[in-house]
């Protein structure tokens, strides 16, 4: 019987408040404003008490998926990988890169994001770059 | 309840808690258009026209 | 202080009293609860000011380990939330060692405490229960007064949840703030008397008054003022104090089967 917290910054948007991350027995159990935090001085938004959820979630993608059909059909990382990039390069020649957005997420890390927004803008031509903590 | 929606900043009087049998019609009828009367004099509910 | 409780708790673990101990621990200037396993690891404990709702994580505890005996650090009203707790059957109080601490005069006024040490207080100096002044305040003003007060403070509500969601008296399962047909999805501030007047009644001989609700909203609403007024309600007509020995919530107890 293990219990103790992890303090962290939570993952959404820019204010970056302070968490509490209750792990049981090694698992992510719930959420707690940071008291001492000086700047969410131990309150949270809703985003922020849930902030856990998603780690665990039902509804993370686990391996490559591609619709095919209707129905989104499993694939190895080969597949995905080369579809990906020869559809991008179609509509990009097709529609020009500003047909093409790129949607990324405030879970993902600092380098991930940077990386995902550099390859949109210097390798594909658009601006058309957001993430989930702007909508 | 009554108490409650007083300190909020109701009058208590826009509540009644009544017990009537669905065989007690009359009484249901008489109840019903005495809170009627009694909410009317009171008037619109300050909720409605305060809320922005 | 700190070394009388320590040492109070060392000795629960020498004699095989407690399996673990649940308090609050200092982590680089940060206040965390933490499961001390074992004497060697209290170092870190604290005291401080800030609080955090210890009974909540103690149920978690409880649910996955019930057979374990586990010992908590309590200040008054973490005492009024485990007797409350253990009417409600969330608890068991043959599995859990109170250690008490009483709250400094500061402490107490700020919080309008009617009983600011546990029975089972170890350390720290009793004083006395402070009288209710905000309550009094909004009792006093007008009837229109009073409308516009609780309607201005609720419309700031962002409908974030923390005042449930940290409260150590909510256990509820399936909560009716979250009922789709009772308050609106997608409308900030909620539902505008309904969502806090809704919560207000829930708490009625329940609320234990600790404070953490008002603590942790982030629009500053005085929700304590509005649940210390809901008790008091409860305790005219109903002569009950949740936390107290009064027996059972008059909402708690359900009546004799009706004649056939």
């Amino acid at each position: 019987m293990d219990y103790r917290s992890v303090l962290t910054i939570c993952p959404y948007c820019g204010c970056g408040c302070g968490l509490v991350l209750q792990i049981l027995d090694g698992k992510i159990i719930g959420t707690l404003p940071s008291k001492k935090n000086p700047v969410n001085v131990g309150k949270l938004c809703i985003k922020g008490w849930n902030a856990h959820e998603f780690i665990t979630s039902s509804e993370r993608i686990t391996k490559p998926l591609i619709r095919k059909n209707g129905d989104l059909r499993e694939v190895g990382w080969d597949e995905a990988l080369e579809f990906t990039s020869s559809e991008l390069k179609r509509i990009k020649q097709h529609n020009g890169p500003d047909s093409l957005a790129f949607m990324s997420s405030a879970k993902c890390t600092n380098e991930e994001n940077y990386l995902f927004q550099k390859f949109a803008r210097a390798v594909v031509g658009t601006n058309n770059v957001d993430h989930c903590a702007r909508l | 309840m009554k108490d409650l929606l007083e300190f909020f900043g109701l009058e208590p009087e826009r509540l009644r808690l009544e017990w009537i049998s669905s065989s007690e019609g009359q009484k249901f009828a008489r109840v019903i258009n005495e809170f009627a009367d009694q909410v009317g004099e009171l008037g619109a509910s300050p909720i409605i026209t305060k809320r922005p | 202080m700190s070394e009388k409780i320590k040492q109070y708790i060392v000795e629960l673990f020498q004699q095989g009293k407690i399996k673990a101990f649940l308090g609050l621990k200092d982590e680089s200037g940060h206040i965390v609860p933490h499961l001390f396993s074992n004497a060697e690891d209290l170092d870190g404990l604290n005291f401080g000011t800030e609080r955090y709702p210890l009974n909540k994580i103690l149920i978690q505890l409880y649910k996955r380990y019930p057979d374990v005996t586990i010992g908590i650090l309590i200040r008054g009203c973490d005492e009024r939330g485990l007797k409350e707790l253990y009417k409600w059957n969330q608890l068991q109080p043959e599995k859990i060692i109170a250690v008490g601490i009483a709250c400094s005069k500061e402490q107490a006024e700020y919080c309008e405490c009617s009983k600011p040490y546990p029975d089972t207080c170890i350390s720290g100096e009793q004083t006395p229960g402070v009288d209710n002044k905000t309550v009094k305040k909004i009792d006093s003003l007008e009837i229109s007064e009073r409308l516009n007060y609780w309607l201005d403070n609720f419309s700031r509500c962002i409908k974030c949840y923390g005042c449930r969601d940290i409260c150590p008296m909510c256990f509820c399962n399936e909560c009716s703030l979250e009922e789709v047909e009772f308050i609106e999805r997608g409308k900030i501030p909620p539902e505008n008397p309904i969502f806090h007047l809704s919560r207000a009644v829930h708490m009625a001989g329940r609320c234990i008054d600790c404070g953490l609700c008002e603590e942790a909203c982030p629009s500053i609403i005085p929700l304590r003022t509005l649940y210390k007024k809901v008790t008091d309600i409860i305790e005219d007509h109903f002569s009950y104090r949740p936390g107290y020995d009064d027996g059972k919530s008059p909402l708690n107890i359900l009546g004799p089967r009706p004649e056939e």
